[in-house]
């Protein structure tokens, strides 16, 4: 078994246009049938901190989120052992991940992103940004592109 | 052993503005070390399909590159046995992944990603995944990132 085979992708947070002043939106993840997660937030060019990066999750979809104690950029301790900072106006191009054993977890994550508000004006005021999930440990894996969430796939 | 704790991520094209009649500025990656590597071209918004999709490798870093025969969306069969296809016009927000065994490859991967001419382009990023470390990542940033929280 490759266990890079064995995965489901989720679009949460296509690329898109700059975000300024403004949470991104996020589509919410339905983790049944699936005991780990990976959440992956890709930034772009970015002249402002974030003001919030944190996972919430639920038992109820699109209702009673609630932050996940340890998954709060800023105060939650990181794996080094020291308290997070949430990303920077320096942190162009960085990766912010989440890894979540969702054995212990409602159904239902969701991510709280919020870009701060940049003094700049014009194009690159802002902060451009992607969220994707990657779930693993399947209790059924998927066996076609559309099962791992994706549109295609080629292999060698 | 956690095998999404053994992973190393890639920015190979950080999200940015609309990309139209033009290829995407992309990072090489550097194989050694890993025997399995993921390259997620991860879409959002699109009205023009892309005119090349295609994984290329060199034993050279930045030089030489060719494709890498399997891994040519449009010419190359897919997982499923059927002829691919190159990202259309409606797309928007797909996952075209490629999965690569290290073992049988050159050294240094690179990414051809052609948006074709339309009105607006096709927003785009691109993300690697190298996994099955020799040594494997255990700080955040020997895996790719700024930061890790885990739960």
């Amino acid at each position: 078994m490759v266990d890079d085979q064995e995965l489901k992708y989720l679009n949460l947070t296509p690329p898109a246009a700059i975000i300024e002043n403004a949470s991104a939106t996020v589509t919410e993840i339905d983790t049944l049938g699936w005991d780990y997660c990976e959440i992956v937030v890709v930034l772009g060019a970015t002249d402002i901190a974030m003001t919030a990066l944190a996972v919430t999750e639920s038992d109820t979809t699109g209702t009673g989120h609630a932050n996940v104690t340890g998954l709060i950029y800023g105060t939650s301790t990181n794996i080094a052992g020291s308290t997070s900072a949430l990303p920077s106006a320096l942190k162009d191009d960085g990766i912010y991940k989440f890894e979540i054993d969702l054995r212990n977890r409602k159904r239902y994550l969701d991510v709280t992103a919020t870009v701060g508000d940049s003094l700049s004006s014009g194009a690159l005021a802002g902060t451009f940004l992607a969220i994707f999930a990657v779930l693993s440990r399947p209790r059924r894996s998927p066996d076609t592109a559309a099962k791992a969430g994706c549109s295609d796939i080629l292999r060698v | 052993m956690i095998a999404a704790q053994e992973r190393k991520y890639l920015n190979l094209t950080p999200p940015a503005a609309i990309i139209d009649d033009a290829s995407a500025a992309v990072t090489e990656i550097d194989t050694l070390g890993f025997d399995y590597c993921e390259i997620l071209v991860i879409l959002g918004a699109t009205d023009i399909a892309m005119t090349a999709l295609a994984v290329t490798e060199s034993d050279t870093t930045g030089s030489s590159h060719a494709n890498v025969t399997g891994l040519i969306y449009g010419t190359s069969t897919n997982i499923a046995g059927t002829t691919s296809a190159l990202p259309s016009d409606t797309d928007d927000n797909g996952i075209f992944k490629f999965e690569i065994d290290l073992r049988g490859r050159k050294r240094f991967l690179d990414l051809t990603a052609t948006i074709g001419d339309g009105s607006a382009g096709t927003y785009i990023a691109i993300i690697a995944i190298l996994s099955r470390a020799k040594e494997s990542p255990n700080s955040a940033t020997k895996a790719g990132c700024s930061d890790i929280l885990r739960v």
